[in-house]
Parts: structure tokens; sequence; C-alpha cells
């Protein structure tokens, strides 16, 4: 083997950097829109196991479904994967982080989005619906109000439409499937994995931070949340 | 140009997916025409949960014989219905829903909550739609099983000193408080644990 083709296969930072910066700018900008609250679009998060934290995920018109969810294999492939999808209407989330696993060049990295601050008395970021869908998770669920078990979950409803209606089935559950429905939801020192995280509408966050790393990282425990939303 | 590709590949992928559709939640799927609930105040799916307890306590416990459900696959059951007064879990509660193709656990090792107070702290009520086929209380002798409960005590089983080993298998849960406000911490549901689905 050559000198000139050892070099090729090493890293050219200097090149790998221009790349990043661009793309670094975008994300940026990303970030400064939603710390204004000036961001429409929602955020949408998927494409395999998620690791998250949160110190508390909080919402009124709770529910939760057993739905069927499309998820991409490590080769390529998809599958269907059972989920249990929670809505939280109105949610307010206090400090959230997901990391997720990338192979790159042969190489493991972790892609790590860190939403709001690190004080575990705020529920700083505000959205009017939050989803996700769980594979597997540890946390304390408070619900309050009526609260039911095991409701069919095309009947379990979160949100209403422009003109205040409820909207028909909004976990996408099959008949028959289980589910939960409350009036208000306080989940707590969530950690685990899911499958993706949505929040389809406008949300204001005060930070968003993305970060690239070599390596499996995982989020930092997320703090036991003080006071109430 | 292979390296500074994928990295451009993978920050974009980051920023689409950021900006992405909400294709997962923005179509509901088409409802059929659901049957409407049968003495129960909701449909409940047709698999029961198999709730087990090792160790619960209540106010106390009241059983109704006889009442025909109907669930979500529009089939009819006879069971009972049981109302518990402020139900609390002691330790190691499971509560799992198994469709046959998904099982869906709820697990609570230490002290949590199906029941709670209302606003003027009076114990507010827990209703259960199913078959319990174990549920001891020790009292100088343990007795076991609803029914031997039911001969003991009469219609009004007391829990207050405790009870355990409970077995059910509960097509619906209904608990409620009178008093949910936002800034509300006794919340009637508390289930510290885990959540946790799998597929066989």
């Amino acid at each position: 083997m050559t000198e000139d083709e050892e070099c090729s296969y090493g890293t050219r930072w200097g090149v790998a950097l221009c790349a990043f910066l661009p793309a670094a700018l975008v994300v940026g900008c990303l970030g400064a829109l939603i710390s204004t609250g000036a961001l429409a679009a929602g955020l949408v998060v998927q494409g395999g196991s998620i690791n998250v934290a949160t110190s508390s995920v909080y919402g009124t018109n709770f529910g939760a479904a057993l739905v069927d969810q499309t998820a991409k294999q490590a080769d390529g492939t998809t599958k269907t994967v059972h989920v249990l999808r929670l809505g939280f209407a109105n949610g307010q989330i206090n400090g959230l982080c997901l990391t997720q696993r990338q192979s790159f060049l042969g190489a493991t990295y972790t892609v790590m989005i860190k939403l709001g601050d690190s004080d575990p008395a705020t529920w700083e970021i505000t959205t009017k619906n939050v989803v996700m869908d769980i594979q597997r998770v540890n946390g304390t669920l408070d619900m309050d109000g009526v609260v039911d078990l095991n409701v069919n979950g095309p009947d379990v409803t979160t949100i209403r439409d422009a003109s205040g209606n409820v909207v028909p089935n909004p976990l996408d559950s099959p008949q028959n499937r289980f589910g939960i429905q409350g009036r208000y939801a306080k989940f707590d020192q969530i950690t685990g994995d899911i499958q993706d995280l949505q929040i389809p509408g406008v949300f204001n966050s005060p930070s968003l931070d993305i970060t690239i790393t070599p390596g499996v990282r995982t989020c930092p425990a997320p703090a036991a949340p003080s006071g109430t939303p | 140009m292979r390296s500074i590709s994928l990295v451009i590949t993978l920050f974009v992928a980051l920023v689409v997916t950021a900006l992405g559709p909400t294709r997962l939640v923005s179509e509901a799927r088409a409802l059929a025409a659901a049957p409407a609930p049968l003495n129960t105040p909701f449909l409940p799916a047709s698999a029961p949960m198999r709730v087990t307890i090792a160790s619960l306590t209540a106010v106390n416990l009241s059983v109704t014989t006889n009442v025909t459900i109907r669930l979500a696959d529009n089939t009819t059951v006879t069971t009972n219905r049981y109302t518990f007064q402020k139900l609390s879990l002691n330790s190691n509660t499971v509560i799992t829903s198994n469709n046959g193709t998904s099982t869906v656990t709820v697990r609570v090792p230490g002290y949590g909550s199906l029941g709670g107070t209302d606003s003027a702290g009076k114990p507010q009520t827990t209703v259960m739609w199913g078959n319990i086929s174990r549920l001891c209380v020790t009292v100088i002798l343990q007795i076991c099983g609803i029914q031997g409960l039911l001969n003991f005590f009469g219609s009004l089983i007391p829990l207050t000193a405790g009870a355990s080993g409970f077995i059910g298998d509960i097509y619906a849960i209904r608990t409620m408080d009178d008093h949910a406000e936002l800034s509300e911490t006794q919340n009637p549901v508390h289930l510290p644990g885990s959540l946790t689905v799998t597929t066989p």
C-alpha cells in the first residue's frame, strides 16, 4: 500500500469541517427559531430506538393506546413493532434529552438532542401536543381526574381540532387494543427507550442543543421535578 | 469525498427529522362503528388485564355479581363489579394486558395507588369489572377468596388492616377524583415503576 493510498483512508478534518459548519449553522438557526417561539413546524424524532430522559412530561387530556409502528432495523429493513403511544394535549416538558446511535464509517457515533433547561422546577417546553411511542421506560406515572384503564384504543382521546371538537382516534390505534384515558397526567423521571417522539404543533423551548460525539453516550439521569407545572 | 457526503447526509437527516411532517399522528385511523358500552362507563378491550398485587390496603370493598358488560369486539361477558374505597398499592403490583400479539406491562415494585380522596378528604371509589380469583385477609387465620371474605365480613369487606395475594382478570378499571386541578399533587393514580411493551 502506498502512502497516498493510506492517506485516502484518513479523515480529512479540514474538508469535513467545511461540511460541518454549514450544517451546524442550519441547526443553530433552528435552535434560535425555537428559542423565540417563532418556529411553526413541530419536532419529529424517529427512525429506530431512541434513548430518552426527562424530569417530567405533563399534560391535560392524557391518553395512551397500544399501536402498530414501523421500525427500521439495523440491516435497513423495516418491521412492525407494537408500542404504547402516549399523547399529552397541551403538554409541558421539564427538560428533555434524546440520544440515538449512528454508524458512520464503521464507527459508532451518538446524536444527542437536548431541549429546555436544567431547572427541575420549571416545565419550560410548552406545546399543544406531545406524542411518544414507548417500548420500555422507567418513571413515575401520576394520573388525576377520572382515569380509565383498558379503554378500547380508538376511543382514547387527547387533542381537539380548530373548532374545539375532540379529534377521533388521535393516537391511530387499531380496534380492540389496550388504552388509558386520564384528565391529567404527569410522567416524572422518565428514562428508557422510545420508538419516536413528536411535537406536531407549535412549541416553545428556551434552548436546543444538538451534538454528535464519537462512541456511545447516554443522557444524564433526570433530576426529580420539584413543584407542579 | 465519501466522508463529506456522509457527514452532510447525517446532518441533513437530523434537520429534516426535526422539521419533518407529522405523518404519524396527522391522519387518524378511520373508525368503524364501535359498539356502545354496556354497564361500564367506557368500552373495554376484550382481553382482560391480569392484575396481581402482593399487598394492598383499602377502606373497604363491596361486590356486585352477575354484571353483563360489552367488550370492544362486540361480545358480552357476565362478570362482577368490585368497588374499592381509597385503594392503595403497598408492594409488587403488576398490570399486564396481553392481546395475543403483544403485551403491555405496568410494574410497580413499591408503594403506589389506584384511588385517592375527594375534596373533603373522604375516600373515593375505584371500580373494577372482572373476576378477582384470589384475595386474602388475615383475621387470626388467613381467609382467601372473595366468597369466603363475603361470608365472614358480610357485604362490605374491610381492608384497612391490609390484604394480600390479589389476583384478578379485570376488563376495566375506573378511578375518580372530584378535585383534579393543574396543581394537584395528591393524584389518585400513582404508578412509580416501569412501562414495557413486548412482542413475541
